[in-house]
């Protein structure tokens, strides 16, 4: 009897259930899959975007053969790369190490998180704006202070000379990322069990030791939630990019998978092909974050 | 219980508003349709253009890829032909601005109601008339008895015209050019160079007494503006036409050579290798700061030069000839800045042509001479100019607008032009040389092909 009421409550609740996830399966279906649909079933297709879609011939593997070929997008997947390094190797360490500062050794927690967390808050074309007047050849920040210190030999256009344009845009996105991955962290660091800390203390761990073999080993699912998100995040890189450089200076020194894509769709009247290397970012991004997930949840058993 | 029904009423206002959200988009086409279809039918039972009470005038939307700002008096023109009930149409005009305005012409270009009128740039014109989107409008401008210059047609259609189309109307004309600084010219008794020799002569004065001779925009693609008229003067245009449609290649040695006449005006000083780091707003600052005495542009530039020369005393012009090659083909290099079109898919054919009509008259055309100071493509509408670069420039037009003076970078794909643009600056930057600039150039268009 007992079991025939929990059952029907079970059923009860898993309509409630389905019926308050609705809304949000429906909006998700319609701005998120439809249109990753659409954008696969394009990218076999000629059609070039200035015409209706209906119109478009099939043609099969064309736009992903054409791919292999395509020297700007060589390019774009060198500079991804370069930048993804760049960020996965920087952005989760400064991240841990501001938060583990703020938490364990400023007194003023709350007013250091908020400066901490500020960049983050500021919208993208705000912070671009910002940084392409600190990256200015002729009124720069940058470019002032290095008169200061003396090392006028080193003033250029920070992000309009090509050999310095991509560590340009990379500091800046370390600069907009840091406080996301802060706060994560910030959340983890609160999660470790004081009582583990103390032991180790206790045990005559001195802090590094501590922070390797108590703190990390608590925080692993926090890292290895942080380290997919900045993988998907080095890969969805655009507006910045965009704003900043618009892929330039130079020979696509900063031109990133997704801004090469948007122009091939928009700018160069090619649509399919964007889709094309649209979808090859999609397959690739998921394959990856896939693997990632696989092994991090093969460690946390 | 309680927490349900709230919830219930919550999820159920969410819908509401989502669906709310969709009738009222819905509501206001059908609106429009309905009075759309009155107006047509109004308008197709009393013939064509004949004058029908206010409320019955068919509107006529026209879209801008400028803001109201850069084209101050069209409101109150529009306003005055809208007023007149004995005119036929009515007009809406919309300004877009550029952000984002050639992703909302493509939608809706591809929906079943386009715009009547819409504003393309030169290379999204080409892209439009080649797949047959645009309306051919020879017709049209020979009955309005409208004179156009010889260069200014010749290449209104997309770049395989053998026809010699027409599908836009060309909206000024803008000449590759050099300013200069007149005080500092004045003050060093520098006259105004005609030859690169007189030029590097010129240069090297400005350079021995603390200026910059040349600046430009090489961030941008006004660094191409130079070569643009350099190319024109040494090939003209059927180079460019050929190796748009395979003929020839982007690396043809009289390109290349073009090349190295901008290569030798760096690796000589004229054109400031500073220019590298800068965008356009960057010269101009360097040029009417005084550092920089000449600013190599095109004459459409002059709008932003005042704006930041506004309040100083800052006196310059444009150089008024200026011979990179002996016995040059053209001596100017022109563009017009964007070209107005009717969609060849819209729904009244003959009110798209009425608001035409109007748009670009003689009547307003001379009010954008007045009021604008643009340089519009009719040699005897020009009359009005009062701007020293605009008189200077109408002057260098009259005559000399051949199909060889047409710009180089309207020439080309998106593509190609981004690839060149991006070519001329590493060059500058003395990372490329012209060879490997329009080798890279012919590459880029090799591929772009392979993919369409």
């Amino acid at each position: 009897m007992k079991t025939t009421y929990m059952k029907n409550k079970n059923k009860r609740a898993m309509r409630w259930f389905l019926f308050f996830l609705l809304p949000t399966i429906i909006i998700y279906t319609l701005f998120w899959i439809v249109p990753i649909i659409i954008t696969v079933l394009t990218s076999f297709t000629d059609w070039k975007g200035m015409s209706k879609l209906t119109t478009a011939g099939f043609v099969g593997l064309k736009n992903y053969i054409s791919l292999l070929s395509d020297s700007i997008l060589q390019i774009s997947i060198k500079n991804n790369l370069i930048y993804g390094f760049v960020i996965v190797a920087v952005v989760p360490v400064i991240s841990f190490v501001i938060a583990y500062v703020i938490e364990g050794f400023v007194k003023r927690k709350m007013f250091f998180r908020t400066v901490a967390y500020l960049p983050a808050i500021i919208p993208t074309i705000v912070t671009v704006l910002l940084w392409k007047w600190i990256y200015n050849p002729q009124y720069g920040l940058l470019n002032q202070l290095l008169e200061l210190i003396g090392l006028k030999g080193l003033e250029t256009g920070w992000i309009t000379n090509s050999t310095t344009a991509l560590g340009a845009v990379s500091f800046t996105s370390i600069w907009k990322m840091v406080p996301v991955y802060f706060v994560l962290f910030l959340a983890g660091l609160q999660s470790v069990p004081q009582a583990l800390t103390e032991a180790a203390v206790l045990d005559g761990a001195n802090r590094w030791q501590t922070i390797k073999n108590v703190t990390i080993p608590s925080m692993k699912r926090v890292i290895s939630i942080v380290y997919t998100l900045i993988f998907i995040d080095v890969f969805r890189v655009f507006e910045l990019v965009y704003a900043m450089t618009k892929g330039g200076p130079g020979y696509y020194n900063t031109e990133m998978l997704l801004t090469y894509a948007y122009k091939t769709t928009f700018a160069n009247a090619n649509a399919s092909y964007g889709m094309a290397i649209t979808t090859t970012l999609i397959v690739l991004v998921t394959a990856v974050t896939g693997i990632q997930l696989k092994f991090s949840r093969r460690n946390d058993d | 219980m309680r927490k349900k029904i709230l919830l219930f009423l919550l999820v159920a206002s969410m819908i509401l508003s989502l669906t709310g959200c969709g009738a009222q988009a819905s509501t206001t086409s059908v609106k429009e349709a309905t009075s759309a279809a009155d107006e047509t039918q109004s308008t197709k039972s009393d013939g064509t253009t004949v004058a029908v009470a206010s409320s019955e005038r068919k509107t006529v939307r026209v879209y801008i890829k400028w803001t109201e700002a850069q084209l101050p008096n069209w409101p109150a023109l529009i306003d005055e032909y809208n007023a007149d009930d004995t005119n036929p149409i009515k007009i809406e005009a919309t300004y877009f601005g550029s952000e984002g305005y050639d992703d909302k012409i493509k939608a809706d270009m591809t929906s079943d109601d386009p715009p009547e009128i819409v504003q393309l740039m030169k290379t999204t014109f080409n892209e439009y008339s080649a797949n047959g989107d645009l309306l051919e409008l020879s017709s049209f401008i020979k009955d309005n008895g409208w004179n156009y210059n010889k260069g200014a047609l010749a290449w209104a259609g997309p770049l395989n015209n053998p026809k010699n189309e027409v599908f836009g109307i060309p909206d000024f004309a803008n000449t590759s050019c050099i300013f200069y600084n007149t005080k500092i010219f004045d003050e060093l008794g520098l006259t105004q160079p005609t030859d690169i020799e007189s030029l590097k002569a010129v240069s090297k004065t400005l350079n021995d007494n603390g200026y910059k001779a040349i600046v430009t925009g090489a961030t941008n693609w006004c660094a191409s503006d130079l070569l643009a008229k350099v190319q024109a003067q040494l090939t003209g245009s059927d180079i460019l036409v050929k190796a748009y449609n395979n003929e020839a290649k982007y690396n043809d040695p009289t390109l290349v050579k073009a090349l190295e006449i901008v290569n030798d005006l760096v690796t000589s000083g004229v054109i400031d290798k500073s220019s590298a780091d800068y965008t356009d707003d960057d010269a101009i600052a360097e040029f009417v700061s005084g550092n920089a005495a000449m600013y190599s542009a095109h004459t459409g530039m002059a709008t932003a030069i005042d704006s930041v020369a506004q309040g100083t005393d800052f006196k310059y012009n444009i150089i008024e000839k200026m011979d990179f090659v002996a016995n040059p083909l053209t001596s100017v290099s022109v563009t017009w800045g964007s070209m107005w079109c009717i969609p060849a898919n819209v729904k009244d054919k003959e009110a798209a042509l009425e608001a035409m009509k109007f748009l670009w008259s003689e009547d307003v055309a001379k009010n954008d001479v007045e009021q604008l100071g643009k340089i519009v493509n009719v040699d005897a509408w020009n009359a009005g100019l009062t701007h020293p670069v605009a008189l200077t420039a109408s002057k260098q037009l009259v005559g000399a607008g051949t199909a060889d003076s047409f710009y180089l970078l309207d020439m080309v794909s998106s593509k190609v032009m981004d690839n060149l643009n991006k070519g001329i600056q590493e060059m500058i930057q003395g990372k490329a040389t012209p060879q490997e600039v329009m080798d890279n150039v012919q590459k880029t268009w090799e591929e772009e092909s392979a993919q369409k």
